[in-house]
């Protein structure tokens, strides 16, 4: 289980050529993500998401808050969290002078593989993903659906438990995303917590079991989609997320 | 205009993006100044002093003239160096051309506002190389105003020629050469012929020995004089400036400069006309990448059979600083290319019987073994490892990808240490080849080698683990070219700060310690750079988070 309390990350920026101001991207952010589900983090650019989820990883430190995998914090099992977590941003080519094969490899040996295993693994994940074609190419030679593939194997070569997903299925075609859509759900029935944040409503439609629609920092919404639909007296979530954002704009 | 005007300085602020709006406070921006120009103190005075000896010599026999031809030459041929590299990165391997290609620009926008940005980065170098030592000559023969501004004017129009020259041979290579979509192989080819050509110019001066007095060098100059000559004829525009500036007449110099103005307009003309006709040839077919996969080779599995994580890691490290050119050429080969060349120089020098003999004789008078000879190859050592930028680069290279040192479960100090390990491979190789060096010339004991080996490459960690410090503190992660990282970053200047320094120290223990036991002498030297190693180590790793801030 990934817990996440009063959740408060502030950035400072510059409001003019001398003048600086504080802002919070992410505010007093509280949800709890079971074993065997999948959280969706819906937003609009620059809601949130990215820095909510980078604090999830690790990778930002929150101003406050609290963050839990289980019973270990980032304070006393950063190196145990970090053994169990995956997490995928964006699209971008990690290392691309390797090729996907060494990538994979380094990787299994960051997160303590067996040779043995990481070969059956690669292989494995190779096939699922259907990546044996590029595998000894090098990754700055490779499309962007390919790319995304090289990244999510990457994510999946030492068997998380938690997946931090941030736009997994940005660029992809439809048969990428399916894959990785299939992927991702056997992955949640195994029991894994995934986090996933999405700009396509229809996939959180489909795969979520809960939603939380952030914007500007703050959680407007959260729910099982058929609550929020409910609540929003809509019929599909991209209408509930319109309904929500024109009610925040209204209040302004 | 507007738009050429505009597309230039978006390309100049991607280029030189270290300067960006993030360090726009005051005090870093004069920290910056002082630094910069310390170093340009530092060269100017070099070139000044190398300047002001050999036209001693050459007013001496009244041949002061030769002088101009000879830098013009230079300035020329520093012009050639340079556009080599950056005309293919410029017009070629920038991130930003995918963005630039759609833009409602017209072709010539495109090609001109690249080409003043691989203009105004040849100026950088060239005012240093070209404005110096014209101005000594000025001084020192005593010319009027005008020759100065004779001077400006020559300085900005020789590198427009060559610049054009080197883009039209790239251009013409990259529409018509398939090898060449091959950025990899396209740029370590032209690394090593660089490579080729440095040594052979080092080789080949192997007559110039290291103790003539000016006359001698006078003589030896207008010798090569009659080489100009000769070659004069195949650069017309180098002619016509040189005898502008040589001439007392002014009608014969403002027809001179009207005579190079021209050739420069014409020939900047027919480039337009002929880039505008290849360059998005070359250019699209490198962007959809044209027969770069078939060049691609499977790398066999059993390349990478290790599972130790620090072996993988540090794998990685050197996979990423070779497979890349730019980083190649930037941060790793220096380490080899300089003592390599300087021992080209040696062993040719070295191998006439005439000069060996007088060695033989000078170093028999004599005694090498001292402390005072120690520091001297420690200080050379300093010297050479300058031009390693591996540490000093190591967060900026990985670029957005940085991010992946803070989610996987390796301690951040222990990466650290990871990123800076090629740095310290390459210190010891340059270390072992200075010293193989010295071996050779003064025959030193080997326990002095070993020793100074040992102090070298304390030396080598210390300074490795300063410069990834300096890189995590002021990171450079969002980049459009390897350049911006490996060649324009601001950072790059540490490394030779430190060595600066690191020589400081060492001939103030010359100065305290005249006398001691090199023995002793260089465990004092390894003793206190071990402790002040030990003092770098632990603040990194005490503060291993803090430092990756910048990270995100």
């Amino acid at each position: 289980m990934i817990k996440v309390e009063n959740l408060t990350k502030k950035f400072v920026r510059n409001k003019s050529k001398k003048e600086k101001e504080e802002f919070y991207a992410d505010k007093d952010i509280t949800f709890e993500a079971k074993d065997g589900e999948i959280i969706g983090i819906l937003g609009p650019n620059g809601a949130g998401k990215t820095t909510l989820l980078r604090m999830i990883a690790g990778i930002l430190e929150p101003t406050e808050g609290k963050i839990s995998f289980d019973d270990m914090n980032y304070q006393n099992n950063e190196i145990e969290i970090k053994q169990k977590i995956a997490y995928l941003s964006g699209n971008t080519k990690l290392y691309d002078t390797l090729t996907t094969y060494e990538l994979l490899r380094m990787c299994c040996d960051i997160y303590g593989v067996s040779k043995e295993e990481s070969e059956k693994r690669i292989k494995e994940i190779a096939k699922v993903l259907v990546m044996e074609q590029f595998l000894y190419n090098k990754i700055a030679n490779l499309s962007t659906g390919q790319t995304q593939k090289v990244n999510i194997a990457r994510c999946l070569i030492h068997n998380p438990k938690y997946y931090i997903l941030d736009e997994a299925t940005t660029g992809l075609d439809i048969i990428s995303s399916q894959i990785i859509l299939n992927f991702i759900k056997e992955e949640r029935n195994k029991g894994k917590t995934i986090l996933y944040s999405t700009h396509y409503m229809e996939e959180a439609e489909n795969i979520c079991n809960k939603v939380i629609m952030i914007n500007k920092g703050e959680i407007i919404k959260s729910g099982t989609p058929e609550e929020i639909k409910k609540d929003t007296n809509t019929t599909n979530l991209r209408d509930a997320f319109f309904t929500m954002l024109g009610g925040v704009l209204d209040e302004e | 205009m507007n738009k050429v005007l505009e597309l230039t300085k978006i390309f100049l602020k991607t280029s030189f993006s270290s300067m960006n709006a993030k360090m726009g406070v005051s005090t870093k921006f004069r920290g910056k100044f002082v630094l910069y120009g310390l170093l340009f103190v530092y060269f100017a005075g070099l070139i000044i002093f190398l300047s002001y000896n050999l036209l001693e010599g050459l007013i001496a026999i009244n041949q002061e003239a030769i002088f101009i031809a000879m830098v013009l030459f230079m300035i020329f041929g520093f012009a050639i160096f340079q556009s080599i590299f950056s005309s293919i990165n410029i017009l070629y391997f920038t991130k930003d051309t995918e963005y630039i290609l759609p833009l409602p620009l017209k072709p010539y926008q495109i090609i001109l506002a690249r080409t003043i940005v691989m203009l105004i980065a040849e100026y950088a170098l060239i005012f240093l190389v070209g404005l110096i030592p014209l101005t000594t000559y000025g001084i020192l023969t005593g010319v009027g105003i005008a020759f100065y501004i004779k001077m400006i004017l020559a300085v900005i129009l020789i590198p427009i020629l060559p610049v054009l020259l080197i883009n039209i041979i790239v251009m013409i290579i990259m529409s018509f050469a398939k090898l060449t979509k091959n950025r990899n192989r396209f740029q370590l080819i032209a690394s090593l012929l660089v490579l080729v050509i440095i040594i052979a110019l080092s080789v080949s001066m192997n007559g110039i020995k290291g103790d003539v007095s000016n006359e001698e060098m006078a003589q030896m100059i207008v010798q090569a004089n009659g080489m100009l000559e000769m070659v004069k004829g195949y650069f017309p525009t180098v002619d016509f400036l040189i005898n502008a500036l040589t001439t007392n007449l002014v009608n014969v110099a403002i027809f001179e400069f009207l005579k190079t103005i021209l050739i420069t307009i014409v020939a900047f003309a027919v480039y337009m006309l002929i880039a505008q006709k290849i360059y998005f040839k070359g250019l699209v077919g490198n962007l959809f990448g044209g027969g770069y996969r078939k060049s691609n080779k499977e790398i066999k599995q059993k390349e990478f059979s290790n599972s130790k994580l620090y072996k993988s890691y540090i794998g990685k490290e050197f996979k990423c600083l070779y497979r890349n050119p730019v980083f190649l050429m930037q941060c790793l080969l220096p380490a080899i290319l300089i003592p390599i060349v300087i021992v080209a120089i040696t062993y040719t020098s070295l191998n006439s019987k005439e000069t060996m003999g007088e060695l033989t004789q000078m170093l028999g008078q004599m005694q090498v073994n001292t402390f005072t000879v120690a520091c001297i190859i420690l200080g050379i050592i300093q010297f050479f490892t300058m031009f390693i930028y591996i540490s000093i680069t190591a967060i900026s290279r990985d670029g957005e990808n940085a991010v992946f040192i803070k989610y996987i479960p390796v301690s951040l100090y222990k990466q650290y240490m990871y990123k800076i390990a090629p740095n310290i491979i390459m210190n010891v190789i340059t270390t072992l080849i200075s010293l193989g060096l010295a071996k050779y010339i003064l025959n030193l004991p080997i326990i002095t080698l070993i020793l100074l080996l040992i102090v070298s490459t304390i030396m080598g960690i210390l300074q490795s683990i300063l410069m990834i410090i300096i890189d995590l503190k002021r990171p450079k992660l969002n980049w459009d070219s390897e350049y911006a990282v490996a060649k324009q970053n601001f950072n790059l200047i540490f490394p030779m700060i430190l060595s600066m320094i690191n020589i400081i120290i060492l001939v103030g223990m010359v100065i305290l310690l005249k006398d001691i036991n090199i023995y002793v002498g260089l465990l004092i030297l390894g003793l206190l750079f071990t402790i002040i190693t030990i003092v770098v180590n632990k603040y990194m790793k005490k503060n291993q988070y803090e430092l990756a801030q910048k990270i995100i």
